[in-house]
């Protein structure tokens, strides 16, 4: 017998939902829509299933990490960036993606930051769907899904959950909340703190710590999203001709660099200066 | 009727700033307009032709010119009439090239609008009333002046001429425009433009849009079309190199062009801060003791008298209860004993809100507090310590049914912080204080935050409430002086169930279904222009449905370009949904319908066979009523009305104590398009729904419908975008 099904709630879900604090400017809840529930339309699984640069870069730049450590000595070999290029196959990749690799790869070799670390865990990024954590808020569940990059375990026995990054946006401290959710968890006994390093700025965060209510907090909130999205897709399967209405558009500058306006009615058209 | 009672108590005396008028042979004609003109043109004309005809009086009303003349004085003859015309149109630009022609029409018979649009034309233009000096400080003057306007009133059946006075308060710069450009210097166009002022004839208020020239190059133009005689002598005696600017008055779109001198800088409490007066200084000098207030409506209305006794009008006394008591009302249940429902099944009495929330605790709860803890955030911007306080809100939520959690506290000190630092640094203490998402922030803010939002900015409670609201979570601010001055069960009773009503619950209803209408709805539509594209304005419009006993069901807001003034039909069908399929629907508007809204909402009730009752809810420009104590003037008692039609009536939803000033009524008409309504009942719906606010223990001035609703749809207005708040089921402007 296969699993009961439950709704679920993640990150990517979250902010789909609520731009980070100060970015509400640039929020538009038709694409949650587009990515949600329309999914599966030929020309939304087209747009979806072309890996954009950034996200290509993201996890190309995970799996550069976690092959020096697979092997360290890579980080000790002279050709050590270019045995990594190698295993991931960036001669296949545009200009652009190899170009900003070979850097990050290159900035990686220099400063190994995780070398001197306990490596609790690190994964490779590409392993599909994490295992679900089942969550309760009084007598409905969830399933929450938080892909942990690597977790460190620090001299005096706390976990510390480390997020990769690349690119030049901000941290959004909902993701560590999230991480740290789940490693209370699956950690009950261990104190967490979670942080997040840019391959490409190699810039370290300032660790995040959570207290129990703030853990809380985010239960109940990831809860009511997890039953808000429900809501949602069954509204929208009981009437599709609804759709700008369940997920009304904010058309803007952001349309500009949003993936889905060649399909959206809603896009803004470039305004000319 | 079952909860008002149309016989005051008999010990108890009404009184109203209403005085109807008698005019017992009016020497009075008629004329029709050839070719027909619109009604600005004919107002227009109407207030020019007043000036240039000394022996009459002339006003604009549906399609007709009226003059009246003084009872002793022969009445113009057409032919001066018609040179008196001619002159006019030349003075006008835009006119002078059409020939008007004036048609007498003897059929006319004048109806009580007309009469008493007759006196107020005689009161603006020939001017009875002197302000009255109450002090002069600081380049300010105070004054006593007297507001007045024309009303008719539905005596025994018939419609009555009347007049409302109306005493009010001004503070006046003590110079003109251009003593004040004088002492302030700078770039014209940065002293002036955006200046709110006054003309010096009629007080009209309106702000500088432009800089036109000087006077040099403009004087004989402006000394054409001027109709005041201050303005007129400003144009002859001011320098020629004095500036004439551009006036907006209101949302007019016509501009009108004044020198400095006969303008003068107008000073409210919004703008005392831009011309440098403290405005908090003169606001004692505002509140008008009762006896004062008496004796300033007798002077004014013997000024009155003595300008309309030689056109033939008498004014009568004020209306009354003794003269009239079947005009009066009052509610038969005392307001505090209205009948309430609290959760699970309690129910209890207005006056007792607390006792019925602890015994059954809210009538509804929202869904995601059901079950769940509400999560609370703290912010201090104030000294001292408020745990004791936070502790406190637990304890009485819980006393209500209700966990809760206090998930972060921050401190933040302001104390050396310019207005702009502080700012800065409370978006950046809230913006961290919610990245763990709450429910509900609570911020004490110091009492010097109280006064500050007409300064330039605003003040940090908007602040706080702006960006909590773009996030989706509820707000509730106390101020300092409340925390340490005033017992915390005290601010508990007035914080604690607005909390929960901001949060969705439903703390409680009315015990008694209302009779009059299925579903209640307030429809506010907000505009601005929209500065790139000329001519169109932003709308949104908000709408919020009631129940039957006044329960909050939903709000929607919706926003669109418009252009001019009508809310679209595709709006409607989106704001009135299909659910009120066959239903009667009381709609209260904020202020007046406007445009074509009565015509596409009356096609929307056909549309989906609904009984549309309209009422239109002003705050301005209403007369106020009174309590007589032996003889003198004392504050009215809530929910006192005064009947002054059929289809309409001003009625007192608040209770203000003395110290802080007199009652405003509302008015409240109920429009002819739609459905018919005994004017009784909408008095006595209106007056229940303001029991319902869940977030102030006294009812506020509006009923709940309407409540606020300029400031959800002007949020949006402003571009703040939260799109999960486009509709909902929580009363977050409480
Ligand atoms: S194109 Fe614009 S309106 Fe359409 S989904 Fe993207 S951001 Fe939203």
């Amino acid at each position: 017998m296969g699993k009961i099904w439950l709704p679920f709630a993640s990150y990517n879900l979250w902010s789909l939902f609520a731009p980070a604090v100060g970015q509400e400017r640039w929020h538009c809840d038709m694409k949650r829509g587009y990515a949600k529930v329309r999914k599966r339309e030929s020309d939304i699984a087209a747009i979806l299933a072309e890996d954009t640069v950034p996200q290509a870069i993201g996890l190309f730049a995970q799996q550069g990490v976690y092959e020096f450590h697979a092997d360290p000595q890579r980080l000790k070999d002279r050709d050590g960036v270019a045995q990594v290029s190698q295993i991931l196959k960036l001669d296949q990749e545009s200009d652009e993606v190899r170009d900003r690799l070979s850097r990050i790869l290159t900035l990686y070799y220099e400063n190994p930051v995780l070398l001197k670390k306990r490596i609790f865990s690190l994964s490779r990024g590409d392993e599909g769907f994490p295992e679900p954590i089942k969550l309760y808020l009084g007598n409905t569940a969830f399933n929450l899904f938080a892909a942990i990059d690597c977790i460190l375990l620090e001299p005096d026995g706390t976990l510390h959950i480390l997020d990769l990054k690349t690119g030049h946006s901000d941290f959004d401290e909902r993701q560590a909340f999230v991480y740290l959710l789940a490693a209370s968890y699956l950690f009950p006994r261990q104190r967490a703190i979670a942080s997040f390093y840019n391959l490409e700025l190699c810039k370290w965060s300032e660790p995040v710590t959570a207290t129990a209510s703030q853990l809380n907090a985010i239960r109940i909130e990831l809860a009511r999203l997890a039953q808000r999205h429900e809501m949602e897709k069954k509204q929208y399967r009981r009437n599709p001709a609804e759709f700008d209405r369940i997920f009304p558009p904010n058309p803007g500058f952001q349309c500009q660099h949003c993936p889905f306006n060649r399909v959206c009615q809603f896009a803004a058209q470039e305004i000319s200066a | 009727m079952t909860a008002i009672s149309t016989a005051p108590a008999q010990d108890l005396v009404f009184l109203s700033e209403v005085f109807p008028l008698l005019i017992a042979r009016p020497n009075l004609a008629g004329y029709e307009v050839i070719p027909e003109i619109d009604q600005e043109t004919g107002n227009r004309l109407s207030f020019h032709l007043s000036q240039k005809l000394e022996a009459a009086t002339v006003i604009w009303h549906e399609r007709r010119l009226w003059l009246l003349t003084p009872s002793q004085r022969p009445r113009p003859t057409l032919s001066q009439c018609q040179a008196a015309l001619s002159i006019t149109q030349q003075d006008l630009p835009d006119l002078s090239d059409q020939s008007l022609r004036l048609q007498e029409d003897n059929a006319a018979i004048a109806t009580s609008t007309v009469l008493s649009k007759l006196a107020f034309q005689i009161l603006r233009i020939r001017r009875p009333f002197r302000p009255i000096l109450v002090t002069a400080i600081a380049g300010l003057t105070v004054n006593r002046k007297v507001k007045f306007w024309a009303e008719t009133i539905e005596l025994q059946g018939q419609a009555r001429p009347a007049l409302a006075l109306a005493v009010q308060t001004e503070i006046a710069f003590a110079g003109s425009l251009a003593d004040f450009y004088a002492s302030n210097p700078g770039s014209p166009e940065d002293v002036l433009i955006g200046l709110p002022v006054q003309d010096f004839d009629l007080g009209g208020s309106g702000s500088i849009v432009r800089l036109v020239g000087t006077l040099r190059e403009h004087r004989d133009r402006l000394l054409k079309l001027a109709a005041g005689g201050a303005t007129r002598q400003a144009i002859q005696t001011a320098p020629d190199d004095q500036f004439v600017v551009a006036i907006q008055f209101g949302k007019g779109k016509k501009l009108f062009h004044y020198p400095l001198s006969a303008l003068r800088p107008s000073i409210t409490a919004e703008t005392a801060g831009q011309f440098g007066f403290d405005y908090g200084q003169f606001l004692r000098f505002t509140k008008i003791p009762h006896t004062e207030r008496q004796r300033l409506l007798r002077t004014f209305k013997a000024q009155a008298m003595d300008v309309l006794l030689r056109y033939g009008f008498e004014i009568e006394r004020s209306l009354n209860s003794l003269e009239h008591p079947d005009l009066f009302w009052q509610p038969a249940v005392p307001l505090d004993q209205t009948p309430l429902l609290f959760g699970q099944g309690v129910t209890g009495v207005r006056g007792r809100i607390l006792h019925g929330l602890s015994t059954g605790g809210v009538y509804n709860r929202h869904p995601n507090f059901h079950p769940g803890i509400i999560r609370i955030a703290a912010l201090k911007l104030c000294d001292g310590s408020v745990n004791a306080f936070l502790e406190a809100v637990q304890q009485r939520l819980r006393r209500y049914g209700f966990e809760s959690e206090i998930i972060d506290r921050k401190a933040l000190s302001v104390a050396d912080l310019s207005a702009a630092e502080a700012r800065a640094a409370l978006e950046k203490a809230v913006n961290k204080l919610i990245t763990v998402p709450v429910d509900i922030v609570l911020t004490f803010l110091p009492q010097g935050d109280r006064e500050a939002d007409g300064d330039d900015g605003g003040s940090l409670y908007h602040l706080v409430y702006s960006l909590l609201l773009r996030r989706n979570i509820a707000s509730q601010v106390i101020y300092d002086d409340t925390l340490t001055g005033v017992e915390h069960g005290q601010i508990l009773n007035q914080v604690v169930p607005g909390v929960l009503a901001k949060l969705g619950n439903l703390p409680f209803i009315l015990a008694e279904p209302l009779e009059i209408a299925d579903y209640f709805i307030g429809l506010d539509i907000s505009r601005s222009p929209k500065v790139r594209l000329a001519g169109t304005l932003n709308a949104c419009a908000s709408i919020r449905l009631y129940g039957k006993q006044g329960e909050f069901i939903r709000y929607v807001l919706e926003d669109a370009l418009l252009e001019g003034e009508e809310i679209p039909q595709r709006l409607l069908e989106r704001l009135l949904p299909a659910t009120l399929e066959g239903k009667t629907v009381l709609i209260y508007r904020d202020g007046r319908f406007c445009g074509q809204e009565i015509p596409h909402l009356l096609e929307r009730a056909r549309a989906i066979q609904a009984r549309f009752i309209l009422v239109e809810c002003r705050k301005s420009g209403i007369p106020r009523l009174y309590n007589l104590n032996q003889r003198t003037l004392v504050a009215p008692l809530q929910g006192l009305a005064l009947r002054l039609s059929s289809r309409e009536a001003v009625l007192v939803t608040t209770q203000v104590s003395e110290r802080v000033g007199l009652a405003r009524p509302l008015r409240l008409t109920v429009h002819e398009a739609g459905e018919p309504a005994p004017i009784e009942q909408v008095v006595e719906t209106t007056l229940k729904l303001t029991l319902l606010h869940h977030g102030a223990l006294k009812a506020p001035r509006l009923p709940m419908p309407i409540y606020g609703a300029d400031r959800v749809a002007g949020l949006r207005l402003q571009g703040i975008y939260p799109s999960s708040l486009l509709e909902g089921d929580r009363q977050f402007w409480l």
